[in-house]
């Protein structure tokens, strides 16, 4: 056995071996308390509501009114843009409704974007300028993960404006913001908080790494439900390996971007 | 859609709960974030689903749980960072003092990384089949594994130092 396998194996045997009729009680306790505080009126036996009690379930809640009427405008309209809500994050069966902020960390410009359940409609302006200190936040408040097929932001780099990573982190701290796209990939090394999961070069279209700097279009695949989740416009280039994937071991720089357009 | 409301499960939810429950309490146990107990990751993930429906309405009830178990770990992990206006925090993993050191370095990657390592090495999942149950491509989960073994191969031979310290 390898020892990285042999590791994974032992981290994944840390936990407490529960009894399942254990188990299968407290999800039983859990859903019993639920159905006790929706039938009450939102609060349960134990007076929590269970909005409070569960994060989860407060998000389903609040979407729920609208989402029948979603459920039923979906029914009848074509899908005009692909979009694929993976509910808490774990499958994609119900169509609750979406209703997304994109701002840009409260300076300027703002976009609402709002789904009715088969199309994203976008209000506000349609050209907006990334901060050279604070940067463009994407707030998704769904309280869902929003899955893009189409969404694509086009814009350009603002060439001699490209600063080292080193820099631009050092703006946003000073900035008070947090830089982060993809929290999950959070780990120690600041070289790490850039990796844009969300933000994804199209590389068909760009398959050479020189062009990608400039005239890039950004693909932005996924949006997680977390109030506190932001993406950043931000750049990196390098070398690619033979199946055209960046390497990670290439050259970051992060510069302005000028988005010219944003399309859901 | 959303199925009626129930509080207690039928037999056959009970038996797969069973079934399942060995194997989504390891996966559990490679994602869970600091200060979550797996455990807790396994019930949550249950309640979410069987709010929805039997288990039974699943083709994948195995996989569909342990997508459910990494999401509630991620956002327990997001919730964690976001409480603490994290900058340049990193969450920390509780090293056990027996851990050995393969334990303790994997234990500093972040929750994917384990999850694409755990799922592609000790469970032979193709990097295709590891993306469907993250809700990542293929292309990503494979650049998740590659990122998080050169890292394991730097901390082991002590290259990269805590950029918290």
């Amino acid at each position: 056995m390898q020892p990285l396998e042999e590791a994974l194996i032992m981290l994944a045997d840390r936990a407490e071996n529960l009894p399942t009729d254990v188990l299968i009680a407290r999800v039983e306790v859990e859903l019993e308390a639920a159905v006790g505080a929706d039938r009450a009126g939102g609060v349960g036996a134990d007076g929590l509501d269970s909005m409070e009690r569960s994060p989860v379930l407060a998000r389903r809640r609040m979407a729920r009114p609208a989402a029948a009427f979603a459920v039923g405008v979906a029914a009848v309209l074509a899908v005009v843009v692909a979009v694929t809500l993976i509910l808490g994050g774990a499958g994609g069966e119900d169509v609750p409704p979406v209703d997304m902020t994109v701002v840009d960390h409260g300076l300027s410009d703002v976009l609402r974007v709002s789904f009715d359940g088969s199309s994203c409609t976008v209000e506000g302006p349609r050209s907006i300028s990334a901060a050279t200190i604070v940067p463009i936040v994407i707030t998704n408040t769904s309280g869902f993960e929003v899955q893009f097929d189409l969404a694509v932001l086009q814009g350009h780099i603002v060439t001699g404006e490209e600063r080292t990573f080193e820099d631009f982190a050092q703006l946003q701290r000073a900035g008070g913001g947090v830089l982060w796209d993809d929290p999950d990939n959070l780990i120690e090394s600041p070289a790490n908080w850039l990796w844009s999961e969300p933000l994804s070069f199209d590389r068909d279209a760009y398959s050479l790494a020189p062009t990608l700097a400039d005239n890039q279009v950004l693909k932005v695949y996924r949006l997680s439900p977390e109030t506190g989740s932001r993406v950043a416009f931000v750049t990196r280039t390098g070398p690619f390996d033979p199946d055209r994937r960046i390497n990670p071991e290439g050259y970051w720089f992060c510069a302005p971007v000028e988005v010219t357009s944003i399309e859901f | 859609m959303a199925q009626e409301v129930r509080s207690h499960l039928d037999q056959s939810d009970a038996a797969l709960v069973s079934e399942l429950y060995p194997g989504l309490r390891l996966f559990a146990s490679v994602v869970a974030p600091a200060g979550e107990d797996p455990n807790d990751l396994v019930q949550e993930a249950l309640l979410r689903t069987l709010r929805q429906g039997s288990l039974s309405r699943l083709e994948h009830p195995g996989a569909y749980l342990r997508t459910a178990i990494y999401h509630v770990a991620v956002s327990a992990r997001r919730r964690w960072a976001a409480e603490h206006n994290a900058v340049v925090q990193v969450v920390p993993t509780p090293v056990l003092p027996d851990d050995p050191w393969q334990v303790e370095e994997l234990l500093r990657l972040p929750p994917k990384a384990r999850a694409v390592l755990y799922l592609h090495v000790v469970e032979g999942l193709t990097y295709a089949e590891v993306g469907h149950q993250l809700g990542c491509s293929a292309a990503s989960a494979r650049k998740t594994a590659s990122r998080a073994t050169r890292r394991l191969r730097r901390l082991m031979v002590g290259e990269v130092n805590d950029a918290t310290a």
